[in-house]
């Protein structure tokens, strides 16, 4: 009994021995708070004189510069001249352990990066997914204080069978999202939205059959009674982290800070005590709650271990040959112009192969068109004139029929007809807007040959009249049409024909800067249809010349 | 008629008085600038030339493209001291179709004006019942905002078509889309018409 006690009271000895000799997970959470502390310390006691890092600039101006959302509901909402929100208390948080005082600025996913980078705001706390392309604009800290998924949202009686199903549908998604691309290889025709209550109102008012944005945002969404019961997620894309950004000069004092108060947010459990105030999801900060805790996870000296820190979302688009030349450009125009312009199609080799062919599509369907329409012209005006009353009516029942329909609408129906009888592709899609565009404007141009033809009977009957004589006098309304026929191109966007603007508008969906984009897009259309209008002009010389030989 | 939502009728008549006031809005901005560059083209003078490269311009300028330069170079949302309006869909499509509007009516008030300095009264008054047909022109074409959201008639048609379990069934919706905008525009046309040709005779 006696020998019992005694090696029970050694094995307790023992293990208290061990317990004390190992760093426990407290203690290894210590380190990170006296590495926090010393590295405050250490900048402050360097002085104010020439402060070499943000970090020192802050502790000696005793505020700091946040970015934050303010049109996000839950991470960063200003109402009535107050912020609030989940990204908001994480800033005032960092602020606090600072010692410095909070200032927000209002930043959007468009300018979120440029602010940074200009230095009119030294954080951003502001729904920034982190990824490859942006690590090379500016500094990401890691780990990540929150993480989603791209959920695509669509009415609930909709059926949609996978990413496939998103071809030539209007999905509605925020702009400068690293999912756009994803959504764009998938065919689906986006359309770009600035605010995220914009793009829930679109989803809700039918604007747009589905609406892609991060979980987050939808998780408030469905709180509501009534979108749940019209609504629900149709596909959820990969999980992606959301980084605290820095701009890269000079920071690296305030990144490590961060990393570590990051780190001791999770540990100590701040972090989701800050989430649990807003209907959010928690699955991201609840897995690194767990993760933090885990000693494996933090070296000796506090610092998170590189195999726990999840890496950026690899959207990196391989550079072209020319690419810095291109750059070249756009730092001139910055600083010679004053013009901050972008040409985002011309840098990445994805993107720039996407240009070249939404250009051989858009000349494709420009010459197709025209052919179209001419085709369908001389097949009208010669069932008009045939003279049988039968074919005149049907002519000119059809004429009346495509007179008063919209291309739009005669596109969605070749579209229908087309997916009905065969896989849906870029050279159906081509081939379905050039029917739509050129039965349109061809019947306008049959009907005005015939016309043309009626004015020359001479008592003979219009079948009597030479064909280039009546092309002749008909001149001016076919090249107005073939004109027509070439500026009714771009509407094949619409059922996902991969064109110059659905191609520049896919691109666009994923840069900050919109404006060069689409000024590049009108100057190239614009020249398509002066080049048209001016092969026009010589096709009604070459009649002209026929019409005077005839 | 399984293919046929219950409210689409009426949905559908309610989009196509959306595709009426766009098109009438953007006659109204065509007739205002196209007025100003006809006049200036027929005054003539440094001017004049520069209101004759404006036209050509617009000429030039694809609707639907534009509407998404629009819709992409313009602001969202103004912001006016604290209270923040939403700028509708709809401005975009009548902006850029008011662009070819203003085409249009500079070149036919061009032709007009010259007709009246040659005394041709007659050939003057093509100016009404070529404005009013820009104006069915122009309601067709604002089925392009179907493309950015717009609920006109064809955005009401894409809607309902989308939620059918078939294609077969979506196909019929669409043909019957297609006749109700025939039997529409006809009217619209015949309507049209008989008011310029109204117009014309008042003037004579």
């Amino acid at each position: 009994m006696m020998r019992n006690r005694v090696l029970s009271a050694a094995l307790i000895i023992l293990c208290l021995a061990v317990a004390c000799a190992l760093p426990s997970r407290s203690a290894w959470a210590d380190e990170t708070k006296d590495q926090i502390a010393a590295i405050l310390q250490d900048t402050r006691q360097r002085g104010c004189v020439t402060p070499n890092d943000l970090l020192a600039t802050v502790l000696c101006a005793g505020k700091i510069r946040f970015g934050v959302r303010a049109n996000y509901r839950g991470f960063g909402y200003l109402e009535n001249g107050q912020y609030s929100g989940f990204e908001i208390d994480l800033a005032n948080r960092i602020a606090e352990r600072l010692n410095v005082v909070p200032q927000l600025t209002t930043v959007t996913p468009a300018n979120r990066i440029l602010k940074l980078v200009a230095g009119d705001v030294d954080i951003a706390v502001a729904t920034m997914t982190h990824t490859v392309t942006r690590d090379e604009q500016i500094r990401f800290v890691r780990p990540h204080y929150f993480g989603s998924h791209t959920s695509i949202m669509g009415p609930r009686q909709l059926v949609l069978g996978g990413l496939e199903g998103l071809a030539g549908r209007s999905v509605c998604v925020p702009v400068g999202a690293a999912s756009n691309l994803i959504i764009s290889k998938a065919r689906g025709r986006l359309m770009l939205y600035d605010s995220p209550q914009a793009l829930i109102d679109a989803l809700r008012f039918g604007t747009c059959s589905l609406a892609a944005h991060d979980n987050t945002l939808w998780a408030a969404s469905l709180a509501d009674e009534r979108f749940a019961q019209q609504f629900e997620e149709k596909i959820a894309l990969k999980d992606l982290g959301w980084g605290i950004g820095l701009r890269k000069y000079r920071s690296n004092d305030m990144e490590h800070l961060l990393s570590l108060i990051v780190v001791d947010l999770y540990r100590s459990g701040e972090m989701a005590d800050l989430l649990s105030k807003y209907t959010l999801p928690r699955s991201f900060v609840a897995d690194q709650n767990a993760l933090w805790l885990q000693p494996a996870c933090l070296t000796p000296s506090g610092d998170p271990a590189e195999s726990c820190l999840l890496p950026a979302y690899s959207d990196v688009d391989v550079r072209t040959s020319f690419a810095s030349q291109v750059k070249d450009i756009e730092l001139w125009a910055k600083e010679r112009l004053g013009l901050t312009v972008s040409f985002p199609m011309l840098t990445g080799k994805v993107n720039f192969e996407m240009f070249l062919e939404g250009i051989q599509n858009t000349l494709v369907l420009v010459v197709g068109a025209i052919f179209a329409t001419l085709l369908f012209a001389i097949v009208f005006q010669a069932g008009i004139r045939r003279g049988s009353i039968v074919f005149g009516v049907a002519a000119k029942l059809l004429a009346a029929f495509f007179r008063s329909s919209p291309v739009i609408l005669l596109m969605l129906l070749g579209y229908y007809l087309a997916s009905s009888v065969t896989t849906y592709g870029t050279g159906i899609a081509l081939y379905t807007a050039i029917l739509a565009i050129g039965l349109t404007n061809g019947c306008f141009a049959g009907v005005a040959i015939a016309d043309a033809a009626a004015s020359m009977d001479d008592g003979t009957g219009t079948q009597s009249q030479p064909l280039v004589a009546v092309l002749h006098r008909a001149r001016t309304q076919i090249t107005a049409f073939m004109v027509n026929a070439a500026r009714a191109s771009a509407v094949a966007a619409f059922i996902g024909t991969p064109e110059l603007l659905n191609t520049l508008n896919d691109i666009a969906s994923v840069s900050p800067e919109r404006t060069t984009t689409f000024a590049i897009l009108l100057l190239i259309y614009m020249a398509i249809i002066w080049a048209v209008a001016r092969a026009s002009g010589l096709l009604g010389l070459l009649l002209t010349r026929q019409g005077a030989v005839s | 008629m399984s293919f046929l939502p219950p409210s689409f009728v009426e949905d559908f008549l309610r989009g196509f008085v959306t595709n009426l006031w766009v098109g009438g809005s953007s006659l109204l901005l065509g007739l205002t600038v196209g007025s100003l560059l006809g006049w200036l083209r027929f005054v003539g003078g440094i001017f004049g030339r520069i209101a004759t490269a404006a036209t050509s311009l617009f000429n030039a300028t694809p609707t639907f493209v534009a509407m998404f330069v629009l819709l992409n170079m313009l602001p969202s949302s103004i912001v006016i001291a604290d209270y923040t309006a939403t700028v509708p869909k709809a401005t975009f499509v009548i902006l850029s179709l008011g662009i070819y509007a203003a085409s249009n009516i500079s070149n036919g008030l061009l032709d007009t004006l010259r007709f009246l300095r040659e005394g041709s009264v007659r050939a003057a008054m093509l100016f009404i019942p070529n404005t009013t047909r820009v104006f069915v022109v122009l309601v067709l074409a604002s089925s392009t905002g179907a493309a950015i959201g717009v609920p006109e008639a064809v955005t009401v048609t894409l809607r309902h078509a989308e939620l059918l379990p078939d294609i077969q069934s979506r196909i019929m919706l669409v043909s019957l889309a297609l006749v109700m905008f025939m039997l529409l525009v006809q009217a619209l046309e015949a309507v049209v018409r008989t008011a310029s040709g109204w117009l014309v005779r008042l003037r004579s």
